[in-house]
């Protein structure tokens, strides 16, 4: 879990933020696998979320690179 | 109909007056934890604002996805040499958690949780100063179908907690798309 400061610990009621485990066993061999023949992305969709990306950035004064 | 590209994103700087998602985990960490997170540099929260009104936010913090490796027979033998004890191997990916993304309820059912997460994407392959391979994010199980859209795939079969699941998206697919859009550009 995400170590809170101790003057805030009192006051938190939302769940902590979980840590990842370590993966091993079939979970470490399928992410394995997943990750050598990963999903393809559509170019259309990789558009689609720079035109959003850049249009957010522009609004908030933000450098628009990607 | 509210649109994304309509918006600003900006760095939590003050708790924000209010903020109603629907859910009071997602509300009560905006309102209470995030900005104690980020001074203490555990997370960072972003906003994101139409006119005055808080739209959405997510908060990110570093993570890691640490892979258990398998050696080949022959690798294990030469590895048995230097190693009496047998010792597992793990291979560490470096990543960004999404601990929270919420969009208040005014504004739901309008895409903006799928173009936030576009936005996440990008932000973390071209506007990040170290390495991010993969984003990793604790979903509620009843959003894990929303992340799923989005590419994510669950970490682990068997998912212990009944509350939430942890699932992950792979960057570089995505990074490759872009750098061919970038380069035909040119």
């Amino acid at each position: 879990m995400v170590q809170c400061a101790p003057r805030v610990r009192e006051k938190i009621m939302a769940r902590p933020i979980k840590e990842t485990p370590f993966l091993h066993g079939n979970d470490a061999r399928r992410f394995n696998e997943q990750i050598k023949t990963p999903t393809r992305v559509s170019l259309d969709e990789v558009r689609r979320a720079q035109s959003v990306y850049r249009a957010v950035n522009k609004h908030s004064g933000l450098p628009c690179c990607g | 109909m509210l649109r994304l590209e309509d918006c600003k994103i900006e760095r939590l700087s003050g708790v924000p007056a209010n903020f109603d998602c629907g859910d009071a985990d997602l509300n009560e960490f905006l309102l209470e934890d995030a900005l104690p997170h980020q001074n203490d540099l555990l997370a960072v929260t972003y906003l994101i604002r139409h006119a005055d009104a808080v739209v959405a936010y997510f908060s990110v913090l570093n993570d890691r996805i640490a892979v258990e490796q398998f050696p080949t027979k022959s690798q294990f033998r030469k590895l048995q040499r230097f190693l009496p004890h047998r010792k597992r191997c793990y291979k560490s990916y470096p990543a960004v958690k999404l601990g929270r993304l919420a969009v208040g309820a005014a504004f739901k059912k309008q895409g903006l949780g799928a173009q936030l997460l576009d936005y996440i994407k990008i932000l973390f392959i071209t506007g990040n100063k170290t390495g991010c391979r993969f984003i990793t994010a604790d979903a509620y199980k009843n959003a894990v179908d929303f992340y799923a859209r989005s590419g994510f795939v669950p970490l682990s079969e068997k998912s212990e907690d009944s509350q939430t699941e942890l699932m992950y998206f792979d960057l570089k697919p995505f990074a490759e798309q872009l750098a061919q859009l970038s380069s035909a550009a040119r």
